[in-house]
């Protein structure tokens, strides 16, 4: 499937790139669609190409990261994409490919305003931002908004929540269940697993189509399970009809990371453009514009963009984050029990 | 080679000439969009490596996986009974309508043959988003059963089996009816005079003469919608709420989602395997009947 939209993708990179390469160095980024895509060449590239008039950054969205794995995976022996936002999971499995190159602190300088967890795999792939896993609720149907991850269990709510959990959702929402049982998500999940059965007969589908924002919009369900950037974004856009409801035991981040293509053929204006995108400046506009959770140690939120972030004070410091490294070694064992033990019986 | 003393063979040797250049560019077509990915989708399901199918060396345990998990035999099953179950609904509510179609002398035929096929002007998709409205818990058939106040809560007709066989039923049905009318060629209109004539009853020329004629046109239709229903992915998907789980939604799942290629890879070829003996079940059902 991939093969052809790749190769497609690889005319059409290089047919613009040719068209830009006069006199700027061309720099092919590859990363998220949609609202992030807008977001981020709005916030993100703009103000960096203003200060950097010598580079061109062409910005290419991928449908979702395992399509971005493969385009990079084709191309490796002469890759056209210098830099690329994906997931973090994905970026692990790239790692193991050796798909992108080690990053040092004396190119990218912001280096060290990351914190540790966020320098994966030896600097090969830094997080830049986090996108909250949280609780959306159709303002019209449901007077009494949820406020914690148990209330998904209450009885009122039957067949009235969509949860597409056999994916990363459900790898981050495992922990956060784990946590309110009092376990630890490396010895066992055991407790999650029973918490995700406790709600599964509310759930009317785990495929919400087209997607776990639209469901609840149109009122089809009550409540969906999905991310936080795009919620409040379709908050804001769409009459307020999706309301957010940060659970206050904390939350999540989906972790989007950038990295460095190895054999890029611009590696010093991609390394001049990651410095950027993981300054404190950028970091902190992203946040504001787009409500994705900032990663360097040095942004500091005011205080209502950091409630529409993280939720409330008490849901701000039970904020969680994982060992992605370690996780990507059990996440498709992982989904495969939320497919199996508690998908398939509800 | 020129002019009258060119012998009728060499004609036909230019002829047949022709015919392979003509051929080429569909060969070609079909070399690139269907051998080769067949050929990378078998050796990926071999790579040791996750990602490139011709990287790394060759095992066997992605099938080792794949046929060793009870899940995926239980995969299998569920979609060979959805494809078994699509298959005899589209063909029981399809056979009337292409035997109307065929023996029918009224100068609507046209029409209503093209009225018949016409759905599939309409992307499966867009099909399927609409079975979705019917449906669906605030959905015409629900929300007429609670205003006549049959029911109180919705009932579950779609995000399940029950849904997602209802919807490739309608969306396959006008291939079940195409594939007939393409095999009711044997259909005689004298024979069932004949047989009335003789003395047989509507129903025992039905069942003698019109169901035996007929049969290889069936056979054609069932196992189109069958091989289309058991390779149907975004239909169960869709329709399925998630819970429908078959080799085509669980080879999306490990393409897209845990990532793991070769494996995704194998359980396409397992799905192949099944085609391909499905196919060979029927050509050896259809020679015995024609024998």
């Amino acid at each position: 499937m991939t093969n052809r939209t790749s190769l497609s993708l690889l005319a059409l990179l290089a047919a613009t790139g040719a068209a830009h390469a006069q006199d700027k160095t061309p720099l092919n980024v590859v990363g998220f669609s949609g609202v992030f895509a807008e977001n981020y060449e709005k916030f993100i590239i703009a103000p960096f190409e203003a200060a950097h008039p010598d580079i061109d950054v062409i910005y290419q969205p991928s449908k979702n990261s395992a399509e971005t794995l493969a385009l990079l995976t084709l191309q490796r022996s002469d890759p056209t994409v210098d830099v690329a936002l994906i997931d973090v999971s994905v970026a692990i499995k790239a790692n193991g490919e050796g798909l992108f190159a080690t990053l040092d602190e004396a190119s990218v300088p912001n280096l060290a305003d990351q914190p540790a967890w966020a320098r994966i795999d030896g600097d090969k792939s830094i997080a830049f931002s986090q996108d909250n896993l949280t609780i959306l609720y159709n303002t019209e149907t449901v007077s009494e908004p949820p406020t914690s991850w148990t209330d998904l269990a209450d009885p009122k709510y039957k067949g009235k929540i969509a949860a597409k959990l056999a994916d990363t959702r459900g790898v981050i929402l495992i922990p956060i269940l784990n946590k309110i049982a009092g376990a630890d998500y490396k010895e066992t999940i055991d407790p999650a697993i029973e918490a995700l059965n406790q709600f599964a007969p509310n759930v009317s589908t785990w495929e919400p189509a087209p997607d776990c924002y639209a469901v609840v919009q149109s009122g089809e369900v009550d409540l969906s399970i999905c991310w936080n950037g795009r919620s409040q974004y379709l908050h804001d856009t769409q009459g307020g009809i999706i309301g957010v409801s940060a659970p206050k035991e904390g939350s999540i981040g989906q972790t989007n990371t950038i990295n460095l293509v190895e054999g890029s053929a611009h590696a010093e204006a991609a390394k001049t453009f990651i410095n950027y995108a993981l300054s404190a400046e950028a970091q902190a506009t992203f946040a504001e514009k787009s409500f994705y959770g900032p990663v360097n140690t040095k942004v500091e939120l005011s205080p209502e963009v950091a409630t529409r972030i993280y939720g409330s004070p008490e849901a701000q410091a039970a904020q969680m984050s994982l060992d992605w490294p370690w996780i990507a070694t059990v996440y498709s064992e992982w989904i495969q029990r939320i497919n199996r033990e508690v998908i398939a019986f509800n | 080679m020129s002019g009258a003393a060119a012998p009728a063979q060499q004609m036909t040797g230019s002829n047949r000439y022709m015919l392979l250049i003509l051929l080429v560019p569909g060969l070609l077509a079909l070399m690139t969009t269907f051998l080769l990915p067949m050929v990378w989708l078998a050796r990926a399901s071999f790579s040791t490596s996750s990602m490139s199918a011709f990287g790394g060396g060759v095992t066997l345990e992605h099938y080792h996986a794949a046929l060793t998990d009870p899940f995926y035999w239980k995969v299998a099953m569920n979609t060979l009974s959805l494809g078994v179950t699509v298959s005899f609904f589209a063909v029981i509510l399809s056979y009337p309508i292409a035997l109307f179609l065929t023996r029918s002398t009224s100068r609507w035929r046209g029409v209503l043959t093209a009225l018949a096929v016409a759905p599939l002007l309409t992307s499966a998709v867009v099909r399927t988003y609409g079975w979705m409205v019917i449906l669906g818990d605030r959905g015409v058939i629900n929300s007429t059963l609670q205003s006549l106040s049959l029911t109180t809560d919705p009932v579950r007709l779609s995000n399940n089996t029950f849904g997602a066989t209802v919807a490739l039923v309608e969306i396959l049905m006008p291939y079940a009816i195409l594939a007939m009318l393409a095999g009711f060629g044997r259909l005689n209109p004298q024979l069932e005079e004949a047989a009335s004539m003789l003395g047989a009853s509507k129903l025992r020329v039905f069942w003698r003469i019109i169901l035996p004629l007929s049969l290889p046109g069936i056979l054609t239709g069932a196992l189109l919608v069958f091989v289309l229903a058991i390779s149907a992915f975004v239909t169960p998907r869709l329709m399925g709420g998630g819970r429908v789980f078959v080799l085509g939604t669980e080879v999306f799942q490990e393409a897209t989602v845990t990532l793991n290629w070769p494996l995704a890879a194998a359980l396409s070829v397992v799905l192949l395997a099944l085609f391909s003996s499905v196919i060979v079940i029927y050509q050896r059902a259809l020679r015995r009947l024609e024998a």
